[in-house]
Order: structure tokens, then sequence, then C-alpha cells
């Protein structure tokens, strides 16, 4: 399906005082097609800022952006670290709304919230209000809302953050066995090393501010992966290492 | 065995508190109430009766302003007023109050005039109005506007503020278009300021319109509270005001609070869910 390819990519902000801040420097990332990537890095490097030149949301400073082919009309959509549902509108609406955005027929709303809502297990709360829910329910509905448009891209801001450690978990696995389903290219954002050796085909890590990509590895654990495996802890461990030895060289 | 009779005995017992417990709300409601006749009718026997007239004159000045209709000429009188008064200020608050929550230049610029408006005496607006726009329906609608305009607007200008950035976001990144992101997630997220506006908003109107008729009108219900006065009929201003305060009641909880409740209905959802008394 689609590949993102990022080229050179710096970003850097006007502050209030005047003075520069540089948040990306020369970031380059290739995608495959139906990748699952993961870009971790420490709180405040400028992840977000990368996903949303990805998105298209923001232009970058200088470098380029490509999001499938050549003139290739792309739909990328998000997760974002909180739900973000619209507290006056059921889940089924909520989910509507996003299909009605991206112009996906009237035609086909019904079939896509079963399918969806059903993939991450809340077929039975189309009718409910997101106030009834969980925090870790409200994250599947988000996910359950971006799949439904049925995207070349899913960016992913650290969605699994605002949830605690047991639901994540849970989260987590369900969201690999849907992306192998539905084979779909997921940019996923994250602080937690062991989330992204968990779920990733390839890990790029991301120093402080002015981030630019450290490491750029191919996980090749075999799947399904354990998070308690010593060779995926060890990697990550890895991931840590190389940021620690950057930070320390970096100050 | 005597456990039988006990037993029925609790179970009575626990039923009426279960009761009890469920309508909790409406016992205080009452007991309130109840409280405050008791104290107004001792107060009248127990003081002079001529400066507090007790419950029952005035009850029956009530019912005789109600059944001559007298009542609700002047009211339709003063209604008119506040509605036309209210109208004109909530219409402007709209895009005031949304434009200076939106740009801080708007807010900047109206900052200072609001919080005049808000402190101002609202007798003060009253005489001025009058010696501006003479003894007219004229001086209870700019009353109205000048007095109601900077509380809506307040409220608007905060709801403003206070709209999620990121539910915008959210809904940009979906690419929904920009009507729909105004009717979906802008105006839904107003909705409860809109209402709070309204009521604040009709609360001064009414307060104001009752002094300019005081001051200068000949009909309404400030009108009608001057004339007893004038005619030393303490009954009767007590009489008139309450009457028109019970209306003003019934519009604010009749007619608004179930309007709020309508259009918020998902925040109930929850405590629906988990408010109710199990055993």
């Amino acid at each position: 399906m689609t590949s993102i390819t990022v080229e050179g990519v710096s970003k850097h902000f006007r502050q209030m005082d005047g003075s520069r801040l540089d948040v990306l420097e020369e970031v380059s990332l290739a995608t495959d097609e139906n990748d699952f990537v993961c870009i971790l890095g420490p709180s405040g490097c400028g992840k977000s800022t990368l996903l949303n030149i990805i998105a298209g949301l923001e232009p970058p400073s200088s470098g380029s952006v490509q999001v499938g082919g050549p003139g290739e009309e792309t739909n990328v959509c998000f997760v974002f670290q909180e739900p973000r549902l619209l507290d006056w509108r059921t889940v089924r609406q909520n989910v509507e709304l996003a299909l009605q955005g991206k112009g996906v027929p009237k035609a086909e709303w019904d079939e896509r919230i079963q399918t969806y809502l059903e993939l991450v297990g809340l077929d039975d709360f189309e009718g409910e209000y997101p106030r009834s829910l969980s925090g870790g329910m409200k994250q599947r509905v988000a996910i359950a809302r971006a799949m439904a448009v049925e995207p070349d891209v899913i960016l992913m801001d650290e969605p699994f953050s605002s949830v605690d450690e047991i639901t994540a978990r849970t989260l987590r696995e369900d969201l690999v066995d849907i992306w192998q389903d539905q084979e779909r290219t997921i940019v996923f954002v994250t602080h937690n090393a062991i989330e992204a050796t968990y779920m990733a085909n390839r890990v790029l890590v991301m120093s402080h501010r002015p981030s630019s990509v450290i490491v750029d590895r191919e996980v090749g654990i075999p799947r399904p992966r354990s998070v308690d495996d010593p060779e995926l802890i060890q990697m990550a461990e890895e991931f840590v290492e190389r940021l620690e030895t950057r930070a320390r060289t970096q100050t | 065995m005597g456990g039988g009779v006990s037993e029925s005995e609790a179970g009575w017992v626990r039923d009426f508190e279960l009761f009890l417990r469920r309508r909790e709300r409406y016992v205080y409601y009452v007991v309130s109430i109840a409280l405050f006749l008791l104290a107004w009718e001792f107060g009248s026997r127990a003081i002079v009766s001529n400066l507090l007239p007790g419950i029952v004159p005035v009850g029956t000045e009530m019912a005789e302003i109600l059944r001559t209709g007298v009542f609700f000429t002047h009211l339709f009188d003063t209604l008119g007023r506040v509605a036309v008064g209210f109208a004109l200020a909530y219409g402007i608050s709209v895009p005031l109050g949304i434009a200076m929550g939106w740009d801080h230049r708007a807010e900047y610029f109206f900052d200072i005039p609001i919080l005049i408006g808000i402190s101002v005496p609202g007798l003060a607006v009253a005489i001025v109005a009058i010696i501006w726009f003479g003894l007219s329906e004229l001086a209870a609608y700019s009353s109205v506007f000048i007095l109601a305009t900077p509380m809506i607007v307040f409220n608007f200008w905060q709801g403003t503020k206070d709209i999620d950035a990121d539910l915008v976001r959210m809904g940009e990144s979906f690419d929904v278009s920009r009507f729909n992101l105004v009717r979906h997630i802008v105006l839904p997220s107003l909705l409860p300021y809109l209402l709070a506006a309204a009521r604040f908003g009709l609360a001064i109107s009414w307060k104001i319109v009752v002094i300019v008729e005081l001051l200068g009108l000949t009909s309404g219900v400030g009108y009608q509270i001057n004339r007893q006065f004038q005619l030393y009929s303490i009954t009767g201003v007590f009489a008139w005001t309450l009457t028109f305060t019970l209306v003003m009641m019934t519009i604010e909880f009749g007619v608004l609070k179930t309007l709020e409740k309508r259009v918020t209905r998902w925040r109930g959802e929850a405590a629906v869910g988990g408010g109710g008394v199990r055993e």
C-alpha cells in the first residue's frame, strides 16, 4: 500500500523572546509498505512535531516529506495521546464524524462501524456516551475511529501513555493483532523502550532537542513476541543506553 | 415468635429510610420552605403585623390580583420589556463574546468596558436611561441592554476560551469541514455557557426592568409595587413581589433548567448508571 519517506527534515520555532528553538535537525526516515515503525525518544524531543509534519498539519522548515507515490492521494489518520472523543456524541456518532470528514459514503457507515468497533472489542458500546467508558475503552474507540476511515497511514502519538500499564499491555497486544490483520502502515511515537521494541518492525531512536535519528534498527524478533523475552528486553535496554550516552555528550 | 413482627417493622422502617434517601433533595426543599413560612408567620404575629403582614392576608391579596387578571396585564408588560432588552443584549453578545475568546486584540479592547459594565450600579443606569429617553419603553430596553450585555458577553468570552483546542485539532486531522467543526465541536462546547448566559442575563434583566418601571413607567410589576408602596399597602407590596418572584422562578427552573438537562443529557449518563441507591 503506502510508504513514507522523510528526507532531511528540520524544524525550528521562533520563541516569545525572539530566540530560535531548534526542534528537529536533519531527520530522515523511510518506511516500507504496511510497516510498523516506532519512534522512540525522551519527552519533549519533537516526536509529536515530526508526526504533525508527516501528517501535513505543520510545514517543515526545510527538507521534504513524501507519503505514498508522487501525486498520489493518501489518507492519513491520527490517534492522539488522549482519546479526544466528543463527550456529547455516542461512540457511534464519534466514529461517524471521522467517516463524514474523510468523505466515506454513508452507505458504508453501518458496516465500517460494526467492523471496527468489533475489532477493538467494543461493538456492544456503540450507543454509549464516552463518560460511561473507562480510559482504555475510550482509547480503543479512538483507534477504531482512525481504523474505520481505512487510512493508508496511521500516526499514533503516545496513545497508551495515558492509560494504566495493565490496560496498556492489552492494548499493545491488540494493536499488533489489528495491524497484522489490516496491513496498514503505522508510525507510532513513544518514550517507552519496551513498548517500542515489543511492537515495531523497526525502531528509530531520537535524541534530545534538537532531535535527530541516532539509531535506526530492525527489531527482527519473530512474532508473536513476549514482553518478558530477554532478547527483547536487552534490545530495549540498548536503545535507552544509546539515549543516555548521547544525552551525556550533549550536555 | 415475636421475631416476625419486628422484622416486618424493620422492613417498613427501612423502606421509609430508602424513600427519604432517594428523595433527600426534596425532603430538604420542603423542610426549608416550611421553616421559612413558619418564621414569616411567627414574625408577623410576634412583631407588628402592619409592618410584616402574615401569610393569610398576603395569600388572599395574591389570589385577588391573579383572579382579577390585573397581575397578568402588568406581568406581560414587564415580560415584554425583559424579552426585548434581553434579546438585543443576547444577540450582540454572541459575536462579541466569541470574538473576545478567539482574538486577543478583541479581548484587550473590550476587557475594560466589560468590567465597567459588570460593576456599574443598575439604579444609575436606569436613571440615566430615563433622563435620556424619557418615561418610555426605550428607557427600559436600553437599561436592560446596557446592564445585561456585559454579563452575557463575559460568559461567552470564557466559554470560547475554554473550548478544547485539541478537539478542534482532532476534527481537523479527520478533514472535518469548517461548518461541521463549528456545528459538532465548537457549538456543543459552548452550549453550557450559552445557557448559563441566558440565566444570568434574564435574572439581571428582570431586576433592572422592575427598577425602571418603579422610577418612571406607568405599567408593569415594578410600577405596581411602587403604587402599593404609595398607598401604604405593605400587603400589596408583598403580594406583587412574591407573585412575580414565583413567575421568574418558574421560568428559571421550569424552562431553563429543563432545557439545560435536555441538551446536556450526555453528562448525566454516568451519574444515572452509578448514582442510584441499590441494595
